[in-house]
């Protein structure tokens, strides 16, 4: 069990290189780290076998350090090397990351500090007239008596309802967008118009057409239809006696 | 209205109502006098507060202002008696993040991520939502990410004056620090400002 309470201390793979390192009492240099690739992926068999997910970063440097050992197995790798071989990244990112969990841990002292101390607060002034009526709910236990199991079942339950819900919901938008479904079509209008020049040898007003319709888009693409039509010159427009009014007519100019 | 004839007084009486931090500008405006003045007053009052060992109070320096706060050694007692809400601490993970933040500000997302070899948008997520952190500028760099800085909260939650009192014993915040940012912030930074 004592892997339980340190597996939740690491922050990350750094952190755990990081302890590795100190743990062996050596400094942060690409020897060490060579040295502690083994523990490190040691560390890793052993949160697998416990069932935990290993998360990718610490896979990530498990291959980083691992392509870092390969390389002085090479041979011919060594005999290049001229005066002191040139840090890893992974070593100045060590030492880098080191700094900061110094300086986090004095924030972390410094937050203990300061939470001790009280500024003349509004907040303060409130709570203390409400603290007896707080003092009293506190005496309830809303959840005596209920089990672990209780309270994952329930949560189970809350799951599965919502996503129940989900579903119900999303059926309901599908059958509000049938309903909103109606589409018209410019060829249709365009039938419908010159079915009318044919009816009517004397010609129309738009308005006639569009009178008796109640959905805009049906307006709209009539007037789209009329467009068309007097585009291909399949109707005429002619100003009639009251200027506002257009008349269209059958047949080309 | 003319100017208080006892003006420690008159300072001691403004920083004592107030439960936000107070600034000597804002004061000096609100006595008419010049801030040198108050900034003498303030001097005064904190060798009287901050000197005698045996009071209950203190006048602090926080995020650029000045408040009275009960001493460090009497939070126990304040606890039991006034319940106060609690601070609540920051959580390992938040903290090591905040903590970047803090010591290599502005910084972006990928820049914070790098250096902890861990995703953190959570914990930014946490943070800026505690109001420790805000945005403080886009970088000018594909997707011109977020840049992130301290707020006052985070002066206020520390116990710090400004910024420049973190105690920075590995020059963490000075050029000194090893460059992981390859100069980008910078430029970005400099290109906002043309």
């Amino acid at each position: 069990m004592e892997y339980n309470l340190r597996l939740d201390s690491f922050e990350g793979p750094l952190d755990l290189l990081v302890h590795l390192i100190e743990k062996n009492q050596m400094d942060i240099s690409e020897i060490s780290l060579r040295k502690v690739t083994q523990q490190y992926l040691d560390y890793l068999n052993q949160m697998e076998e416990m069932d935990l997910d290993v998360a990718s970063e610490f896979l990530m440097l498990a291959a980083e350090l691992v392509q870092l050992k390969t390389k002085t197995l090479l041979p011919g790798a060594k005999k290049k090397k001229a005066g002191p071989p040139p840090e890893p990244d992974l070593v100045k990112r060590l030492f880098f990351y080191r700094r900061v969990k110094r300086v986090t841990e004095l924030l972390k002292q410094m937050e203990e500090k300061r939470l001790s101390v009280y500024e003349r607060n509004y907040d303060h002034l409130i709570y203390f007239l409400s603290r007896y009526e707080d003092q009293e709910k506190q005496r309830e236990n809303p959840l005596e008596g209920i089990q672990l199991k209780q309270v994952v079942s329930a949560f189970n339950r809350a799951r599965i309802d919502a996503r129940a819900r989900k579903k119900w919901e999303k059926s309901r938008a599908r059958s509000w967008q049938e309903l909103e479904g109606e589409t018209y079509t410019v060829k249709e209008k365009m039938e419908e118009i010159l079915e009318h020049c044919r009816d009517s040898s004397q010609g129309f007003s738009f308005g006639k057409i569009i009178k008796n319709l109640d959905n805009p888009q049906e307006k709209v693409v009539s007037f789209l239809a009329l467009l068309e039509l007097i585009k291909s010159k399949k109707v005429m427009i002619e100003r009639g006696t009251n200027v506002k009014r257009l008349i269209i007519k059958g047949g080309s100019v | 209205m003319s100017s208080p004839s006892n003006l420690k007084g008159a300072v001691e009486a403004l920083v004592f109502l107030a439960s936000e931090p107070v600034n000597i500008e804002e004061m000096a405006q609100a006595l008419e006098v010049d801030s040198r003045e108050v900034e003498g007053a303030i001097e005064e009052l904190k060798q009287e507060y901050n000197g005698d060992e045996w009071r209950g109070i203190q006048l602090d320096e926080l995020a650029g202002g000045y408040i009275f706060s009960t001493r460090l050694e009497f939070g126990e007692y304040i606890r039991r008696l006034h319940k106060p809400k609690l601070k609540q601490r920051i959580t390992q993970a938040s903290l090591e993040t905040l903590a970047i933040i803090a010591y290599r500000q502005p910084i972006t997302r990928a820049e914070i991520e790098d250096i902890r070899g861990v995703k953190a948008e959570k914990a930014l997520f946490t943070l800026v939502k505690k109001g420790l952190i805000k945005e403080v500028g886009r970088l000018e760099k594909t997707g011109t990410p977020i840049l992130y800085g301290t707020t006052d909260a985070f002066l206020k939650h520390f116990g710090l004056a400004d910024i420049d009192q973190l105690p920075d014993p590995d020059g963490l915040r000075g050029e000194g620090a090893p460059d992981l940012r390859k100069g980008e912030v910078e430029e970005g930074l400099q290109k906002e400002g043309n």
